[in-house]
């Protein structure tokens, strides 16, 4: 594997990059960017610590989220509690089948599918990897993209409490899931960011 | 942040290390923070579950799995969690969790109903239900005495009070029909106090047992004396004063309604406890109430050894033909000394009428002189056509001396013998006398006598008609002869005595003056009829009115044939 590439690293030739600013320059024993000030490290500081925290974290967050019901409609005093996978199936029977697959794809397979990639990279990093460097690569920019959409369902859930507020006509209420979902999102967020790529290629 | 000095001095020397220290980092603390709370969360939610109950309905039409609520006071107590049929299939059970913090409220007195929307007499009930669909009602009493219970059985009418409402319970039985519905009210001076809870027919099927309720500030009205009648919605009289008709409202024109009166009565008045039974009259005449206003008037017990029928609840005590008073109460007491049976009449007199212009303590004393100068009560009758009675309060002047006695719960009142008591009895004396006179005997006597003469004077018309001419000798001296002419003798000897008394003697007397009387009185009216036809005014009176009477007869045969050939002249006049 070394073998194929022979390039110098920054981290070989003793450079570490601003993480504020992006400047360049030695690390040496100040610590500090000689640009703006801020501290200065070769790799993120407990990256992957806090890369599974923030997972174990969401992990937690997604057992409520899926359970709990995510918005309460009352509509002429009848109290409806819908959860993300009742909705899914109720879009389905009634036959909404894009709009189902739609909150099905952003709100169940992404969140899974970060889980996943996540903790591969993670086992990776620590195993040593058995896809290629640049694969996974790829596969984080991906999760790192489509991480926020999931947040679709708490829009949607935010537009209809928000619009939807007719007294004992119709009200809509968020659920005790919604918060956990949102909770969810952002700690696979804060995960994926945690994670530092280049702990990937130290691991060549 | 934290990384290591050995980390700094020697980056390039030991790569792999930097970002991967064997030091835990606090970030640890969010998912270990996320973790305590989804436990905690999880556990609150299965502490706070509460328990599951069993209530047994006829019909779950309305009632949905997981969505219909279980409500006190509209206040959510519970929800469905599932339904099934039970084994029999008459019934359907339906499991209900109801929150820990209502749990203690269940108990034997717990009742569950469905609320629907209801249009019944007594209104239109759980409109609300209509949008938000049926829920389960529960109404319960907070007293920790009673059992705890899990299995229930719904109820298929809302009941009309809750458990706990503060009240008195009551059963009526009435003979009458049942033309009274649950729901009803129960008024006190039209004042709606209560309602009729259930009705059933007993088990024998005489009668019909209501269960009523009676709210709290108002059972006090109730006691021992107290008397329920039905109310009729319509009530018409025909009296001296014209047509009356009254009509309670329109509430109690279609449920029907029952009122309640406690009268001042010579029973003693109770305090009523719960479930207590009492007679329901049909109406309040039945019910012989006495309804005046007796607050402030004064009681007495008056003892009469008369009869008093006629005698009435609500008969007037008058004095000089002044109404002063009224009978408000007649009963039978059993004297517990001499061991007779007496009748104690309890009457009110009004102080607006006995002491005009009096302060009302003054008045005690001016009955009690009053009595001391002979007022005393006594029956009288106010018509003889009717036998009504009423009370009369006369001044007797030679009478013997008594007071008013002060009594238990009613100064007693004395009294005297009505004047037509004494005509009463004086002739049941004399009839008395009557009867006892041997009139059989005499009769019997009298029509021996008359058979005897019969034969007597039978036998010698025989002997004329040709059969045996003479008579003879013999037979006129034969045995039967001669005891019919001894009783003869004997007969006229008992005749004798009485042609001879003085009274006997004075009657050919009196009759030739009656008859000389009589034929003076023939004469008059002779001459009135005769006479001067002119001058005499009964004649003159008569023929004018037969003269009117023969017009009036002829233009009512003019009206008749009128009416006979134009029916309609009667209306449009005779054009």
């Amino acid at each position: 594997m070394a073998g194929h590439r022979q390039a110098l690293t920054a981290m070989q030739a003793g450079l570490a990059s601003c993480h504020v600013c992006g400047k360049l320059q030695y690390s040496g024993a100040d610590q500090h960017c000689v640009r703006c000030g801020s501290r200065l490290f070769q790799r993120k500081p407990f990256s992957v610590q806090r890369s599974w925290a923030f997972l174990i974290t969401a992990l937690i967050l997604y057992v409520p989220a899926n359970l709990y019901p995510i918005m309460n409609t009352t509509s002429l005093g009848i109290t409806d509690e819908n959860t993300i996978i009742g909705g899914v199936i109720l879009l389905w029977s009634v036959k909404s089948y894009p709009v189902a697959v739609i909150i099905f794809i952003a709100s169940i397979v992404i969140p899974l599918l970060k889980f996943l990639v996540i903790s591969l990279l993670l086992f990776s990093i620590w195993k040593g990897h058995s896809i290629k460097l640049n694969q996974q690569t790829r596969l984080f920019r991906i999760i790192e993209y489509i991480g926020p959409w999931s947040m679709i369902d708490v829009f949607v859930v935010i537009l209809l409490v928000a619009l939807i507020q007719f007294g004992g006509i119709a009200t809509v209420l968020p659920g005790s899931a919604a918060m956990a979902f949102a909770g969810m999102v952002i700690a696979t967020m804060l995960s994926a960011l945690s994670f530092d790529t280049r702990l990937l290629w130290d691991s060549e | 942040m934290k990384q290591t000095p050995e980390n700094n001095n020697a980056a390039a020397a030991q790569p792999r290390t930097t970002g991967r220290t064997n030091r835990i980092s606090l970030i640890w603390v969010v998912p270990l923070t996320a973790l305590i709370i989804s436990f905690w969360l999880t556990w609150q939610h299965y502490a706070s579950l509460g328990t599951l109950i069993t209530i047994r309905f006829v019909s779950a039409e309305g009632l949905e799995t997981g969505k219909t609520a279980v409500r006190f006071r509209n206040v959510e107590v519970g929800k469905v969690e599932s339904m099934h049929l039970d084994d029999t299939l008459l019934q359907v059970l339906v499991t209900v969790r109801i929150n820990k913090e209502s749990r203690h409220f269940l108990n034997e007195s717990t009742r569950f109903w469905i609320e629907r929307p209801r249009i019944g007499p007594g209104g239109v009930s759980g409109l609300s239900t209509l949008f938000s669909g049926a829920y389960i009602a529960m109404s319960t009493s907070a007293d920790k005495s009673l059992d705890y219970q899990e299995q229930f059985t719904g109820l298929e009418d809302p009941p009309l009070t809750a458990t706990d409402e503060p009240g008195l319970h009551l059963l009526l039985t009435s003979t009458a029909g049942a033309s009274l519905t649950t729901g009803a009210p129960v008024l006190y001076k039209q004042f709606e106090v209560g309602t009729i809870e259930s009705r059933r027919l007993t088990d024998d099927g005489r009668t019909i047992a209501y269960r009523i309720f009676i709210n709290q500030p108002y059972d006090r009205f109730i006691s021992s004396n107290t008397r329920f009648w039905e109310l009729g919605a319509f009530k018409m009289d025909f009296g001296a004063q014209g047509m009356t008709v009254e009509m309670e409202s329109l509430s109690v024109l279609i449920n029907g309604g029952i009122s309640f009166a406690t009268p001042k009565r010579l029973k003693e008045e109770t305090p009523v406890e719960n479930d207590s039974l009492f007679e329901l009259y049909p109406s309040l005449s039945a019910a012989h109430l006495d309804l005046t206003n007796t607050e402030s008037a004064f009681g007495f017990i008056l003892h009469f050894d008369e009869s008093l029928r006629g005698l009435g609840i609500g008969s007037p005590i008058e004095y000089q033909g002044v109404q002063v008073g009224h009978v408000a109460d007649i009963t039978i007491e059993n004297n517990a000394e001499t061991g007779k049976l007496t009748t104690p009449v309890l009457i009110f007199l009004d102080p607006d009428r006995i002491g005009s212009g009096l302060q009302e303590n003054k008045i005690p004393a001016l009955l009690d002189k009053a009595v001391a100068q002979g007022l005393r009560a006594r029956l009288q009758y106010s018509s003889w056509l009717t036998s009504q009675l009423f009370i009369e309060l006369v001044m007797i002047d030679d009478v013997r001396h008594a007071s008013i006695n002060p009594g238990d719960p009613y100064p007693v009142f004395p009294t005297i013998a009505s004047p037509m008591g004494e005509i009463m009895n004086n002739l049941s004396a004399v009839f008395n006398k009557v009867d006892k006179l041997p009139l059989e005997e005499l009769m019997t006597s009298a029509n021996v006598l008359i058979r005897d003469l019969d034969s007597l004077v039978r036998k010698p018309a025989q002997g004329e008609l040709g059969e045996q001419p003479q008579l003879r000798r013999e037979q006129l001296q034969s045995a039967p002869v001669q005891s019919l002419l001894s009783k003869v003798n004997h007969a006229l000897d008992g005749i004798n005595p009485i042609l001879h008394s003085n009274k006997t003697q004075a009657l050919p007397a009196q009759l030739s003056e009656s008859i000389r009387r009589l034929n003076s009185t023939l004469k008059s009216v002779k001459q009135m009829l005769d006479g001067d036809k002119a001058r005499s005014p009964l004649y003159y009176e008569l023929s004018t009115t037969l003269k009117e009477l023969t017009r009036a007869a002829r233009s009512v045969g003019r009206l008749s044939e009128t009416l006979d050939e134009k029916p309609n002249s009667l209306i449009f006049g005779n054009d």
